[in-house]
This record gives structure tokens, C-alpha cells and sequence, in this order.
């Protein structure tokens, strides 16, 4: 049923929120094969069951929180003597791998290694304004900042090298760590291809931003989840549901999720394993409950993360549905991800038992008398 | 009180020391803050976390709940111990086994100290070893390999270089580094402990914040009494609310936070009063010596409470403008729910509530901040360091141009560290009256109260399809509990509606969000914001759609 | 604060007594230092048992095998004679806390583990805004909302398993040596929750050998890490179909039901059922922990071979 009500890639929403890269059909048959959907489903032995459910989440808000006229983010490049590759952004890494990704696409663009590439980062003396990492909007919006003042650097440097060896600027490329020209003419190594650009002129900066395209419709309320781009993705679990007691285990996750391209597949791997398992934590043990206003469980032994042992193997999934607007056509992964992980293993509790437990978080004793209020309604 | 001192006789990492200390301090304490050896941190304070893990005498210990005095004459090794890289750490680092790396030393330590004794492990028996340390980002699985990459690598010869696999992507656009497995680039300092994280920064005689909290969940405040908290020794100053009576909060509808309560407290644990003194211990003790009167005003704890009618002088916040604690009704309806109703064949309706949540990422807020010619520079575990620089100019009344963040390695956010906060202001204030460096960590029970968390919740929706299962209508009806402040909660509120919107196509769509104030610790963004609770609701009414149906809910 | 590391036995007694009461030992000290954390002790005088090394030895003899109280859980779990001749205790020792904690905690330190509840074991600032509940001297119990008793919640896994194989404790208190089988040593009161003085020390625990040849161990908890118990039942069965059922986090002491193998399954659930008082200061609520509390005395029997 879901398959036929997929919105399509490239459309407008009922509320005029502009789709274009969609991979959820990819990501929800991409789970499918891997969790033998179809083979499996409704012949699991008794107390196993698998369930499924789809998410979508934003790419990055189109707009920013203070409304004003500044791009929502701002990146420098600057290349000095040394050869060194100074990279300096807003962008707040708290985790998910921001500075690599800068480091990633800057050093992509110029064709130069990794290791010539320094980033700071969020430091408001330093660094020019990103407005930072909530919305998951830094890989979109930063990355094609970075991009951006990557490609400004690298047009300054053949523009250099073209004047000085008097040679067409098609002609040359910049390519692992040096300026190379089609008939083999020009070979410069980068501390060539530095000293050349920055002769006369000394260090050269260069600057990058993103704007956000003008989105939405003209109601009241309309800017509340615009952006870029949307995020798709798609989760089965499976469980094993002890039909005594009420207790279950997710007994595995298979997870995909459309992030539009993987500029660093090992770290989105990592947004996503870990989004699923916050999303299962929220399934199946976490919740604040108070007493009288003061949380009652406000600490990690009441407050129940679950442990590595109640995390299953997922099996991880990167769909790329390659996003116009996106650097290299990535969008979000650090958020999305989660969204399905809670309902597949509810859809999956329903699958094993036949009890729809919709208070979350989906404790053992909510099964149980689930199960029994079911079992007297059948007598 | 006198306090008996001790000497300390350890060896960490090779290296004697000799400390007199206090029979309190934890051996954590001493490690990090007599030692200068940060790598080990500071979790939980409670044994669940492990984040705190070092070896004593080759045993796995938690430090932070062990009073170091037990060790005199005992052999530590904290993760800087463990040099240059151990192949484990490597592992780690490829395997993509740390993200915000908080969690990572105690990690290392504990699968260091079970690898000992089973050096072929099982993956179950792996996840049972490291079942007593959290970690919040990765989900685990990443750490499990990294061990299992590292026992299989101890079992073969060494090969020369290990490269990285192959990313699965076939090269078609050229590209040499973007599409490759790529660790971070600071995996390695934070694998070996190096990595500083807020509370990790060496700073020339700080002085330590603590704070006086509200042990009401609303009242009004009478009278604040610091005069004996001021006398005591060590004490260097103390502030309240009235001092920075400006308000502030993340988005601009929603300027309704005060550094600390000026008039009323609104939730159990908000700040009244702020010292900062020479130690940690020092700066509690004077908090408890602070004597404040309140009126105790009629509480309010559900969502049902808050959205009925009532007197003025009962509103959590007197800016609203209906007669009951609603913060923000967001509604937005497309098409027609009528004409949905009529082209559909099968309906499907729940009632659906959700416990709040907090993100626990594993590092607490810490901040450090200080003044000098060009002004104040604050070090905070933040998200967003340019909305945190905005706040604090507005609220401590100096010009963008004297504030300076800087965002230090942050042990991990989820949204939970994305507002402006309260302590960063207070301790940026304490720096500016004393002119020292001001230093603040919260405990974990801290960061609970501080929270910011995804909303409770109770939300009635419903769906129809027509005999294909074609959706022809979504309709809901959420309210959100957002606590005593606003937060991102207007906001919240749309997403919770919003983001219904696809992945599937629906013509008839509607929704109506009610926010409301409670006497409790405010919510805000957590990951995957407002939209996360609707989906739920969204795919289980899909669910039970399809069966309706009798067809494949794929 | 004073600290003392006594090689003896007798001296760590005397340095108790002479404290009058406001010595506190200290084990593993896995639990003492999070409820001094949260000012639930207050310590004067820290008397550490880990240089006493009598407490470590675990022996067997014909009949009986002795676990001296510093053994820790890791050593206990790992321990070749206690996996040959009482693999329950093995079961409950991995259900308790977690694997860097059990290799500190010890097995005495888990039997005199104060009792558990919501709204005890938290902090300074938690407990004044909540006001103080009745095991911290306050004049209510915020758990029931009444003040006819605390309801602090037994918690010690190893002592359930230690009672149902008929486990006893060898005590030394005032200087003298006592035997008394573990049950004994839980007073049922959630304020003071033990018989025992706080100049006491629990020196060993013995064990009949070969006499309990089945059993039967489960705890309920939300994790299958950190958990303290939210309900723990072990059972065992002697060579002459003798039953002991014992039953942990549901009350404030321990439960000993004892029986043979024609005692009806339902008399040993309503016995339970009578003698529990779970109260809701639990992840999981109340109704949950007692219907539990039947099926895991179903399913014990049938595993220990009586079919119920």
C-alpha cells in the first residue's frame, strides 16, 4: 500500500513544500529484498514479527531562525605561502562529522590531498557566520558553501598559473596535487602551483555561502518546514515477542535511507545506525515521567538508554538519489534516519501479537495486557 | 568542618604522583583535576555510564564513583596510558567507532580490559562487555566492529598498509574523496583522550560556578537573602536574577527565558541564584546558605490542566493571550476533509501519547568563559555558537562586536545543546563582575532538569483510503506539552503537523497543534524535531489501513 | 573524613566499634559512594575490606562450599567451582549491574546493598524539592502518598539466588561468630532494612553442596544491562523434591516460599501474592510486577521439573 501512495520525485506537496530528489521507493524495496519481506512475513514462527514504516524529514530549513538578508552560511578558503589550505566555517561539528565533510569537499574541488587541508570551525571571532547544527542543514547548506569557495580558489589558481604559462585555462587541470596541461607541457607539483598564485599578491582568500531558493506558498504558516531539500527512508524490524510475559527484543533492523549522495559514507553510516538506535530507545524504554513536576528518572539508571546488548545488528543502507541542489547531491542523514525505526517495531509488535500498543514507549507490561485484553474479548 | 587530608601515593601511566587530598575526592577527580589527565571523563557520576573507565592495577574501574583515597600505592593507567595507538584505538578510528568521541576513552579502556581475558570473542560477547557504557551516536554497531576488526587483524600476520573498503561506489563521476569511508579528522585525538572537550580546557585560576535552584514548581519569589552565602570564605560573588532581567530564547516569537528567575520561578530547578567561587565544593555550599521566601503558586503539570480556563493571575506566563496556559496553536488545512471522507471506503483512527524524551548525549554542559580588552570569549558544549553569541548580547547589553564564542569538541546534541542557555550567560556575567575565568559543569541530574527535550505528546489522528488504498484524507489533532518556556516550541509545534505532508500523497490534509505551558522543565528540538511523534502515528494508522484492506503494508 | 585499611579481620572490627555506628565499610563500594554522592551517607569514617584477604577465598569441602564477602561478582561468575556446582548463582551474578561494575562489587557488598526506591535514591536538591520521604527521616511516603511505612524495594539479586539453595552467612558482630541462613539477615522494615549492627561484618557465605541439583533463575528488568531488579524469582529443588522459591524486588525484604514438589503452583503464587507489597516505585507498574511475579513461579516449576 505504501508503494502506491509514494509522492513522485520532482513535485509540490498539498502544502506547497517543493520535492525533487526521492528515493523512498529505493529505500523501502532496498529493506524489503535484504529482510525477505515477502517470503518471511506472516509465516515467522509464533512470537516473531516484522513490520515497516517510511519517514521523511527536512534537509535543512530554508529559513533561518532570526530572519535577516545574511546567506545562511558563510564560508572562507585561504591559501598562503605554505600551501596551506585554511578552510574557516560557522559549522558546529558536535559529532556527526561536519569539519570532515568540509575537509572532504574542499579538497575534492581543488583536487588537492586531505592532509593540505586545515578546517576551524566555530569560532565566531574567526570563522564567518553558520547559523549552526540544528535542521540538518549543515552537509547541504555548508557543503555547498565549501564547494562554492572551493571552486572561486581553484578558478584563482588556474587563472595564475594559466597567465604565467601562457596557456588556454581549459587547457590545465588541478588534479592530485598539481597543475597539469593537456600536452603535458605543464607539470607544476602544488608548492609550484602555490608560489605562482599567490606571486605578487601574497596569500588569497576566497569566500563561498548558500542561499536558500525563494520556497512556499502565501498562507500563514507556510515557512514551517520548507527547505532545499527533503530527506526519505524506510525501516523493517523484526522482533520476537515472548507471548507469556509480554517481553520482546528487536531481533534485528534493516534500515535504508535516501541521503542524496554519501560524500562520506563510513560517517553516515554512522548518522544512521545511530539514529535508529535513538529511535529504538524511544520505542521500547525511554521516557520522562515526573513526579509532581520534578523528573523522576533524571539520570542514566532510570532514564533507560538501551544497552549495546539491547541493540540488534542493523543492516545499513545508503540510498543516493542524487539532489540537484545538493554538493555533490547530498542531503541530511543525521536526522531522518530515525523517524521509521519507532513505528516499524511498533507495526512489528502488532505483526507477532496482534496488539497495537500506541502509548510510547512500548514497555512490556503495555504487551501484555495488550495481549490479554484480546485474548478475554476473543472468549 | 576540618577536613582530613590524605597523601596519595599512585602511579598513572608509568609516572608517580604524590597528592594530598581530601578522603572525598573520587579518583576521577583526582585524575582529571590533580593529574591534568582529561581523557577521563565525567559522565554519570553514578556507574552507569562508563565514560570514566581506567584500569587500576589492570582492572577495569569506574573513577568517578571511587573515592581515590582506596588507591594509595595503586598503578593507574588512564587512556593516555595507552600509547602511541594501540591497534585497538586504530580500529576505532577506521572503523568509524567514534563520533562525538566523549564516550570513546571509557570505551577503549573497558574493551581493552575484556579483550585481556577472551581474545577471541563473540559479537554477543563484545556487546555484553561494553553493556555498562553509553554511547549515544553510534548506535553501537560501529564499536562492535571495530573490536571485531581488531581480534581478527590479532589473529593474522600483520599485513603492510590496511586500506580502507571500498565504498561501493563505482567512480562513475570521478570523484577521488567524496563517496570514500573517510574516519574524522580528529578520530585519533579523540580515541587517545587528547581531544578537548568544554570542561577539558586548561584555564589559569578559574573560579567554579553552581547554582541555586527553584525546589518550586511555581512560585513567586518574595526575597533572595545572599548575605550569609557572601561572607563565607572563598566565595567571590554571587548573582540573581534581577541583575539580567533581560529576556531571551532561541527563536524570536519566543523571548520569554530569564538568565535566572527574576519575579517567579516557573519548573523545579530553575536557576535563582548563581555563585562562583574557588571550588566546586565551595561554590554548592553557598548556594545552600542563600535563603529565598517564595509564594507558592497553583501548579500546573499536564497538558489537559494547561488548556483549560483560568484567572490571569494563574498563567505560567502573563504575555498570552487567551485565559489558559496554551503557548501556541498552530493549525493549517488543504483541501477538504469532507470530500476525503466521501472517497474513502476505510478509515483508520488512533489516540496515541508519548512519554518526553531527553537526548542524554553522554558529555553534560560545561562552559568556561572570561573578559578581557575586546571583550567576553565564552567556551560552551553548544550547537549553535552563532545564536548563542546573539543571546548573549542581547542579555548581558554589550555589542556583537565584544563577544566571541568558540565551540570546543562537543560530546554529542541531538538538539539538546541547540538553544541558548542560561548557565552560559550566568557564568559569562560572573566574569565580567569578577574578572576571572568562570568555569560551570552540570551534573547529569543537570542536564535532565535543563532538558530541552521532545515534547510529551497526545495526538488523535486519523486517515482514509478508497478501495485501492489510495489516501484520500489525514487529519490530526496534537497537543504538546512544552513545559515552562518557549524553546523551540513554536516551531515544534508546526512539525508536528507538517511533516505529514509526504512521503505519501495526500490532497486532504489538516492538522491543529496546541502547545501549552506546564510547571515543568521546558522542551524544545530533539532530533528529527516535531516530526518524529506524527510519524509514528502516521505508519501505524498505514499499518492498520492496509490490513484493513487485506493488503501488503509495503 | 577518616579512612582505615585494616589487614585483619579483628581489626577492622575493633575500628568499627570504636566508631560508634558512624563507621561505614566499604567493599566494592559501587553503591556506597553513589548514595554518599547523593547524600544518603554521610561517611565519617571509611573502614576498606579489601586488604583483608580471608574475605577472598572461595572453598569447598565435602558438604559445603564457602564464598568469603570480598569475593567479587566477575570472580564469582568466572569461577570454575561455582560454575560446576551452582551455576544459578553464575546466572544471577551476570544479571547484576554491569560488567566493569561487577568487577569491582562484590558479593557481601551486594547482599547488604541498601534497599531501592524512585524517590530515595536521588539527589540533595531532588529530595528537598519533593520533600523528604520516610527512609530519609521525612513524615510521609511519597511513593504511596501515605506514612504508614517505607516501602524501599529489596534489591539484592545474589541474595535470592543465595536463599533459595538454603545459603547461610557466617557474621562477626561484637566479636563473636554467628551462623544464620541469609533470610535472616533482612529485618523487612524499608527504613532499617537489615537485623544486623553497622559494626558487623559479613565474612562468608556457605553453601550445601550437591544438594540443590535444580534450578531455576529470572529477573525483570527493562535492559538487559545496569538494571537493578524490578522483580527477581529463584527457585531450586533438592534431591528429595524439597522447593525453596525465593523472591527479590518486591518487597522490602526477600521471600522465601518453601514447599515440595505436590505443593499446588497456586499456593506458592496466592503465598507470594499475600506476603509481597509491590508498591509503584518501579519502571514497570505494580500490576505488571505481581502478574509477573505468578508466571515466573509457573514457569520456575516447570523448570525446575514440577509440572504446574
Amino acid at each position: 500500500m505504501r508503494f502506491k501512495n509514494f509522492i513522485p520525485s520532482f513535485t509540490t506537496t498539498v502544502g506547497q513544500y517543493r520535492i525533487t530528489s526521492n528515493g523512498v521507493r529505493e529505500s523501502l524495496e532496498k529493506v524489503m529484498v535484504q529482510s525477505k519481506w515477502k517470503e518471511r512475513r506472516g509465516k515467522l514462527p509464533v512470537g516473531h514479527g516484522l513490520g515497516v514504516a517510511c519517514g521523511f524529514f527536512i534537509s535543512g530549513s530554508a529559513l533561518p531562525i532570526i530572519w535577516n538578508e545574511y546567506p545562511q552560511t558563510s564560508v572562507h578558503i585561504k591559501l598562503d605561502f605554505d600551501g596551506r589550505v585554511l578552510v574557516t566555517s560557522g559549522a558546529s561539528d558536535i559529532g556527526q562529522g561536519s569539519d570532515t565533510m568540509i575537509a572532504m569537499v574542499a579538497s575534492e574541488i581543488l583536487g588537492i590531498s586531505m592532509e593540505k587541508i586545515t578546517v576551524v570551525a566555530a569560532d565566531t571571532l574567526l570563522t564567518p557566520v553558520d547559523l549552526g547544527s540544528y535542521s540538518s542543514r549543515v552537509t547541504f547548506m555548508v557543503g555547498n558553501a565549501v564547494k562554492m569557495a572551493a571552486e572561486n580558489l581553484k578558478e584563482k589558481i588556474l587563472q595564475a598559473v594559466s597567465i604565467r604559462k601562457n596557456i588556454e585555462i581549459s587547457e590545465i587541470h588541478l588534479y592530485q596535487d598539481s597543475v597539469t596541461s593537456n600536452d603535458g607541457k605543464v607539470n607544476l607539483n602544488w608548492q609550484e602551483t602555490v608560489d605562482i598564485t599567490t606571486a605578487g599578491v601574497g596569500a588569497i582568500s576566497v569566500t563561498g555561502k548558500y542561499i536558500s531558493p525563494k520556497l512556499g506558498g502565501n498562507f500563514k504558516g507556510s515557512g514551517a518546514g520548507l527547505s532545499p531539500s527533503y530527506s526519505f527512508g524506510a525501516v523493517i524490524a523484526e522482533v520476537k515477542v515472548d507471548n507469556v510475559t509480554g517481553q520482546y527484543e528487536v531481533l534485528h533492523l534493516w534500515g535504508a535511507h535516501d541521503c542524496g549522495k554519501a560524500i562520506n559514507p563510513l560517517a553516515v553510516e554512522g548518522q544512521l545506525e545511530g539514529s535508529w538506535h535513538m529511535g529504538m530507545g524511544q520505542a521500547i524504554s525511554e521516557g520522562l515521567r515526573y513526579y509532581k513536576g520534578l523528573i523522576l528518572n533524571p539520570n542514566y539508571l532510570d532514564y533507560p538508554v538501551p544497552t549495546s546488548l539491547d541493540t540488534p545488528e542493523m543492516s545499513t543502507n545508503i540510498i543516493e538519489s542524487n539532489d540537484p541542489e545538493g554538493p555533490f547531491g547530498a542531503k541530511e542523514c543525521g536526522e531522518g534516519a530515525l523517524l521509521p525505526a519507532i513505528p516499524a517495531i511498533a507495526n512489528a509488535i502488532y505483526n507477532a501479537t496482534g496488539v497495537r500498543v500506541n502509548e510510547l514507549p512500548i514497555t512490556a507490561d503495555k504487551v501484555y495486557f495488550g495481549m490479554r485484553n484480546k485474548n478475554n474479548k476473543k472468549q | 568542618m576540618v577536613v582530613i587530608m590524605h597523601t596519595l601515593n599512585l602511579t598513572i601511566n608509568n609516572k608517580p604522583y604524590h597528592f594530598l587530598i581530601s578522603g572525598t575526592e573520587s579518583l576521577a577527580q583526582v585524575i582529571r583535576q590533580k593529574a591534568d589527565l582529561t581523557g577521563t571523563k565525567i559522565g554519570c557520576e553514578q556507574g552507569t555510564c562508563g565514560a570514566c573507565t581506567v584500569l587500576v592495577n589492570e582492572k577495569a574501574v569506574l573513577s568517578c564513583i571511587s573515592p581515590a583515597i582506596r588507591y594509595n600505592n595503586s598503578s593507574v593507567t588512564t587512556i593516555e596510558g595507552i600509547a602511541p595507538l594501540h591497534k585497538l584505538q586504530e580500529q576505532f578510528v577506521k572503523q568509524g567507532a567514534v563520533q562525538c568521541g566523549f564516550c570513546t576513552p571509557g570505551m577503549v579502556m573497558t574493551a581493552l580490559d575484556f579483550l585481556k581475558n577472551n581474545s577471541n570473542p563473540t559479537s554477543h560477547e563484545i556487546r555484553e562487555a561494553l553493556s555498562g557504557n553509553v554511547c549515544r551516536c553510534t548506535g553501537y554497531q560501529k564499536i562492535v566492529h571495530a573490536i571485531e576488526e581488531y581480534v581478527k587483524q590479532n589473529k593474522i600476520p600483520e599485513t603492510s598498509a590496511t586500506t580502507f573498503k571500498s565504498n561501493g561506489n563505482d567512480n562513475k563521476n570521478l570523484l577521488s574523496i567524496v563517496g570514500t569511508r573517510q574516519p574524522y579528522l580528529e578520530a585519533e585525538q579523540k580515541v587517545t583522550g587528547k581531544a578537548d572537550f568544554a570542561d577539558d580546557i586548561p584555564i589559569k585560576n578559574p573560579l567554579y560556578c553552581r547554582f541555586l535552584r527553584s525546589p518550586h514548581p511555581h512560585a513567586k519569589i518574595i526575597s533572595i537573602d545572599i548575605s550569609e552565602a557572601e561572607k563565607m570564605e572563598g566565595v567571590k560573588c554571587i548573582i540573581t536574577g534581577k541583575e539580567l532581567p533581560v529576556t531571551f530564547g532561541v527563536l524570536p516569537v519566543s523571548q520569554d527565558e530569564t538568565a535566572m528567575a527574576v519575579e517567579k520561578v516557573r519548573y523545579i530547578g530553575e536557576i535563582v541564584a548563581a555563585v562562583a567561587a574557588e571550588s566546586e565544593e565551595l561554590a554548592e555550599n553557598a548556594c545552600k546558605k542563600i535563603k529565598v521566601d517564595y509564594e507558592i503558586l497553583k501548579s500546573f503539570f499536564t497538558i489537559e490542566d494547561s488548556l483549560k480556563e483560568i484567572n490571569e493571575n494563574e498563567k505560567i506566563h502573563s504575555h498570552g493571550k487567551n485565559n489558559n496556559n496554551i503557548h501556541k496553536t498552530a493549525e493549517l488545512r488543504f483541501g477538504s476533509k469532507q470530500e476525503g471522507l466521501e472517497k474513502s471506503v476505510t478509515h483508520s483512527e488512533f489516540n496515541f501519547s508519548y512519554l518526553g524524551l531527553n537526548h542524554a548525549f553522554t558529555e553534560p554542559h560545561a562552559a568556561v568563559s572570561w573578559w578581557d580588552e575586546k571583550g567576553l570569549t565564552l567556551i560552551s558544549a553548544t550547537q549553535v555558537p552563532h545564536y548563542l553569541h546573539r543571546a548573549l548580547a542581547k542579555v548581558l547589553q554589550v555589542p556583537l562586536y565584544k563577544v566571541r564564542v568558540i565551540k570546543p569538541n562537543v560530546g554529542g546534541g541531538f538538539g539538546g545543546k541547540s538553544d541558548p542557555f542560561t548557565h552560559e550567560i550566568i557564568i559569562a556575567h560572573l566574569s565580567r563582575k569578577t574578572g576571572k575565568p568562570v568555569k560551570v559543569r552540570f551534573t547529569r541530574e543537570e542536564v535532565f532538569i535543563n532538558n530541552h527535550g521532545r515534547h510529551p505528546t497526545e495526538i488523535k489522528m486519523n486517515a482514509g483510503t478508497n478501495a485501492d488504498g489510495i489516501l484520500q484524507y489525514i487529519d490530526a489533532d496534537i497537543k504538546i506539552d512544552g513545559g515552562a518556556y518557549g524553546s523551540f516550541g513554536v516551531v515544534t509545534s508546526y512539525y508536528n503537523g507538517v511533516m505529514l505532508q509526504a512521503p505519501y500523497r495526500v490532497n486532504n490534509f489538516g492538522f491543529i497543534t496546541k502547545r501549552v505551558y506546564t510547571n515543568k522543565p521546558q522542551c524544545g528540538a530533539m532530533r528529527g524535531h516535531g516530526a518524529v511523534n506524527p510519524r509514528f502515528a502516521m505508519e501505524v494508522l498505514m499499518d492498520d489501513l492496509a490490513e484493513k484492506l487485506n493488503m501488503d503494508p509495503c | 573524613m577518616n579512612y582505615y585499611k585494616p589487614k585483619e579481620l579483628t581489626e577492622a572490627v575493633s575500628l568499627a566499634e570504636s566508631a560508634n555506628g558512624s563507621g561505614f565499610f566499604i567493599a566494592g563500594g559501587t553503591d556506597l559512594w553513589v548514595n554518599y554522592l547523593q547524600k544518603n551517607t554521610e561517611p565519617t569514617l571509611l573502614i576498606d575490606l579489601s586488604e583483608i584477604e580471608e574475605l577472598k577465598e572461595i572453598n569447598i569441602s565435602k558438604n559445603q562450599i564457602e564464598i568469603g564477602s570480598f569475593v567479587t561478582l566477575d570472580e564469582l561468575i568466572r569461577n570454575p567451582l561455582i560454575a560446576k556446582h551452582f551455576p544459578l548463582l553464575a546466572t544471577a551474578g551476570l544479571s547484576i549491574a554491569t560488567p566493569v561494575i561487577r568487577k569491582t562489587a562484590t558479593i557481601g557488598g551486594n547482599l547488604l546493598c541498601e534497599n531501592r526506591c524512585y524517590y530515595y535514591n536521588q539527589s540533595e536538591f531532588w529530595k528537598n524539592a519533593a520533600g523528604q520521604c520516610l527512609k530519609n527521616c521525612g513524615e510521609i511516603c511519597l511513593a504511596t502518598g501515605g506514612a504508614k511505612g517505607c516501602y524501599s524495594k529489596f534489591v539484592s539479586d545474589m541474595a535470592v539466588a543465595l536463599i533459595a539453595v538454603e545459603g547461610e552467612v557466617e557474621i562477626v558482630e561484637k566479636k563473636v561468630i554467628h551462623k544464620i541462613p541469609i533470610e535472616k539477615i533482612y529485618s523487612g522494615d524499608g527504613i532499617k532494612s537489615k537485623n544486623i549492627s553497622p559494626d558487623a561484618i559479613l565474612k562468608k557465605i556457605t553453601l550445601p553442596v550437591e544438594k540443590y541439583t535444580k534450578t531455576y533463575y529470572r529477573k525483570l528488568r527493562s535492559r538487559k544491562s545496569v538494571e537493578f531488579t524490578s522483580l527477581t524469582v529463584a527457585m531450586a529443588c533438592d534431591t528429595k523434591n524439597n522447593i525453596r522459591i525465593s523472591i527479590g524486588g518486591i518487597a522490602q525484604k526477600p521471600l522465601l516460599l518453601t514447599g515440595d514438589s505436590s505443593t499446588p503452583v497456586e499456593e506458592f503464587i496466592s503465598s507470594a501474592n499475600k506476603q509481597s507489597k509491590i508498591i509503584d516505585n518501579d519502571l514497570f507498574p505494580r500490576v505488571y510486577r505481581k502478574e509477573m511475579m505468578g508466571v515466573y513461579i509457573r514457569e520456575g516449576m516447570r523448570g525446575v521439573g514440577v509440572v504446574g
